[in-house]
């Protein structure tokens, strides 16, 4: 059986406050296979974000690990900047693309980090936002131009800007009106079919998380379920 | 190149804002620079002032040595001054000597030294007898440490002042009290030669001109005694006026000041020559070697017999305006630094506020801190740079003004130095005491044009040192800002800015 593609053990995320320590996570297990589109659940205060942030790199666990084909994520980047580079890709329900950026230009912003040729990026990034349904002429508008479908089109395309395997998405329709929620989520699905990338959301909506594969439900920092379609 | 353009575009992100931050840049190191300017223009002026000004002294008998003796001899002779012996009121005085000039001269920072001498004299002219005195008493040693004034006889005809170097005649510098009308100071192809600077009045008097020549004989200290003092034939070489007095030379009984080579008083001296000096005139490399002669002399010879009389006076008359001008330019510069460095760090610290999304998303994007920190860093240097350069050409428009607020007035400072405490002189404790009496080549007090002109001399042009410090200030800016940054990107959580919504 081959190692699942992101992976956790016991994890635990404590923070420090004012009031004392309060738990956001504590002791969780997760799988997430190759091609696998799975949606995290829970209400607001759960642990959604926080484990989503842990998986993603923006933060360092308290407890437990993280990883990666079976190897620790430390072990196999010692600098959280490279695993962030190469290895996921982050939607954010705010979109977050840079503002004095045209729509190509934050496509093109990962691979320049990552020190990709200038005219290898610049095809790349065109064939992603094309794949996206960004049309050629709004390549060069920046984020403010664009309606909010476009703008998370844009950040997908971002996130798989440097082609990771895994793709995490905190609320990435929870801006959006049903219809484009419907056609993100169709978007995001369709890569997981077309590329082997695992896709791993976070989503209060039940439609979104019904067309899961996957889906882990929080609650009060711990997991509460976590089931796989048949 | 991908950095600078990121952090070209996150410049440009808001032109009005830029402009705004650049424009109160370039005002702030506008006047950081001409302060800069300014406070080195003065420091080079001190620089040459110190080198030119006050980097004289004098060394002259000590007059209590010449009361002491003749309040001995008096009292030897009974409390008559008639029967006082000469001879013994000159052993008991230390003269100054070539031995005392030459260890002078071989001091390391001693630039040049020269001695001294003075001699009444009378003269006639070719073919005419010199006037025999009515009566010929013994002379009266000056109190003063001068030549001595036969009472009773006519007075001498004119006072010859002798030195190997005419540099050292300050009454004929730039700034003294006397200025050559016809032919020119005696020079060092004039030694062993019998020439004579005379003063303006005599020469229209006797209708002399440069070139005639007289025959001088000494008028006071005769050999001897019943031999006659030797008469020695003179050419006249230079004629001045006296500014000072009109057109008159000399002092009170009217009685000329003339110049002349030191060998051709020794010769009117004849027998009764002794080689000595009246006063030793030094050069030092700076006025601040002034406190090491102090010191050195002590080595040369005896503090109690003789006084160090300098020009620190004059030294601090032009330097403090000076000081002052140079001291207001750095405060101004350090003010003016301050504030453009606050303002600096404020505006950066609010740009941060408004950018901590971005710096979250280059994070979450896998950016390294470096790479963001390298991105604000040049975006900062690069506003700074152009301030730097928006305010060098401001500084070449307006390099008049800050000069003229800071430049203190020359009249007040020359009021206040001369209304002020007198300088004590270098040292002031035991030893030579550093004294500002008028001696022969001690400077009267400094003119309010010379002050004037020292402060004006004080620009704020743009040398390469100014140049340099404008770099130095946007490089520095540069860091400050990204010192901002670097606080800013390290302490940030990604994961905490991106939740927020936008």
């Amino acid at each position: 059986m081959t190692e699942p593609t992101l992976s956790c053990n016991g994890l635990g995320k404590t923070y420090q406050t004012a009031a004392g320590p309060v738990t956001a996570l504590d002791k969780v297990d997760l799988e997430i296979r190759d091609g696998e589109f799975a949606a995290i659940v829970g209400p607001s205060g759960s642990g959604k974000t926080t484990l989503l942030s842990l998986l993603g790199g923006l933060e360092k666990p308290s407890s437990g690990g993280i990883l990666i084909q079976g190897e620790p994520l430390q072990r196999r980047f010692r600098d959280l900047s490279d695993y962030r580079r190469r290895q996921v890709g982050f939607v954010f329900q705010a979109y977050n693309l840079v503002p004095h950026l045209s729509a190509i230009e934050n496509v093109i912003l990962p691979m320049e980090l990552a020190g990709m040729a200038r005219r290898r990026r610049r095809s790349l990034a065109s064939e992603l936002l094309t794949s996206m349904g960004i049309p050629k002429e709004r390549f060069g508008h920046r984020p403010l131009r664009l309606s909010g479908g476009e703008q998370q089109r844009v950040a997908i395309a971002r996130a798989l800007a440097n082609r990771p395997p895994i793709l995490l998405a905190d609320e990435p329709t929870g801006n959006l009106d049903e219809a484009t929620s419907d056609q993100i989520i169709a978007l995001l699905r369709r890569m997981t079919e077309t590329s082997g990338l695992s896709v791993v959301l976070v989503t209060h909506n039940p439609r979104v998380a019904g067309s899961a594969d996957h889906v882990v439900r929080l609650n009060s920092g711990g997991v509460e379920s976590d089931r796989r379609a048949a | 190149m991908d950095t600078v353009i990121r952090a070209a575009k996150g410049a440009l992100r808001s032109s009005t804002r830029t402009l705004i931050v650049v424009l109160v840049l370039a005002v702030g190191l506008s006047f950081a620079l001409t302060s800069v300017a300014l406070a080195l223009a003065a420091e080079d002026e001190l620089d040459k002032i110190r080198k030119t000004t006050g980097v004289e002294a004098s060394i002259t008998v000590n007059p209590e040595q010449f009361q002491q003796a003749i309040s001995a001899a008096l009292e030897e002779a009974g409390g008559d001054p008639s029967q006082i012996d000469r001879e013994a009121v000159d052993s008991q005085i230390e003269q100054l000597t070539e031995d005392h000039l030459t260890a002078i001269e071989n001091l390391p920072y001693v630039r040049s030294a020269s001695g001294t001498k003075t001699q009444p004299v009378d003269y006639s002219l070719p073919g005419q007898e010199d006037e025999e005195q009515a009566t010929d008493p013994e002379p009266t040693p000056n109190p003063g440490g001068g030549p001595g004034v036969v009472i009773g006889r006519t007075p001498p005809d004119a006072v010859l002042t002798a030195t190997d170097d005419a540099d050292f005649l300050t009454d004929f510098a730039a700034v003294g009290t006397k200025q050559l009308v016809e032919g020119r100071l005696f020079d060092a192809s004039d030694e062993s030669k019998n020439v004579v600077v005379i003063d303006q009045n005599t020469a229209t008097t006797e209708g002399l001109e440069v070139g005639d020549t007289l025959t001088l004989k000494s008028a006071a200290f005769p050999g001897e005694e019943g031999s006659d003092p030797p008469e020695v034939e003179a050419e006249i070489i230079g004629i001045y006026q006296d500014l000072e007095t009109g057109s008159e030379g000399g002092f009170a009984l009217n009685i000329s000041d003339w110049y002349t080579p030191l060998s051709l008083l020794r010769e009117l001296q004849g027998d009764s020559a002794d080689n000595s000096f009246d006063a030793i005139s030094v050069v030092v490399d700076t006025s601040d070697d002034l406190t090491r002669l102090e010191s050195d002399l002590e080595g040369i010879a005896d503090p109690d017999k003789f006084t160090l009389q300098t020009n620190a006076a004059e030294l601090a008359q032009i330097s403090d305006p000076v000081e002052t001008m140079r001291n207001t330019s750095i405060i101004v510069m350090i003010v003016g630094l301050a504030v453009v460095g606050t303002i600096m760090v404020l505006l950066m610290a609010l740009v941060m506020r408004g950018r901590l999304r971005e710096i979250g998303i280059l994070k979450a994007i896998g950016a390294k801190s470096r790479q963001i920190v390298a991105q604000f860093a040049l975006e900062t240097a690069g506003i700074a740079l152009v301030a730097v350069l928006i305010a060098i050409p401001s500084v070449l428009a307006t390099n008049t003004f800050l000069p003229d607020l800071l430049r203190p007035s020359a009249e007040a400072s020359a009021a206040q130095e001369q209304g002020g405490p007198q300088f004590a002189g270098p040292g002031g404790g035991g030893g030579f005491r550093a004294q500002l009496i008028g001696g022969p080549n001690v400077a009267d007090p400094v003119r309010t044009e010379d002050i004037e002109a020292s402060l004006n001399k004080i620009d704020a042009s743009l040398s390469p040192e100014v140049i340099g410090a404008a770099a130095a200030a946007a490089i520095g800016l540069g860091l400050l800002g990204s010192a901002v940054m670097m606080v800013a990107v390290l302490r940030l959580r990604p994961a905490e800015v991106l939740r927020m919504e936008a």
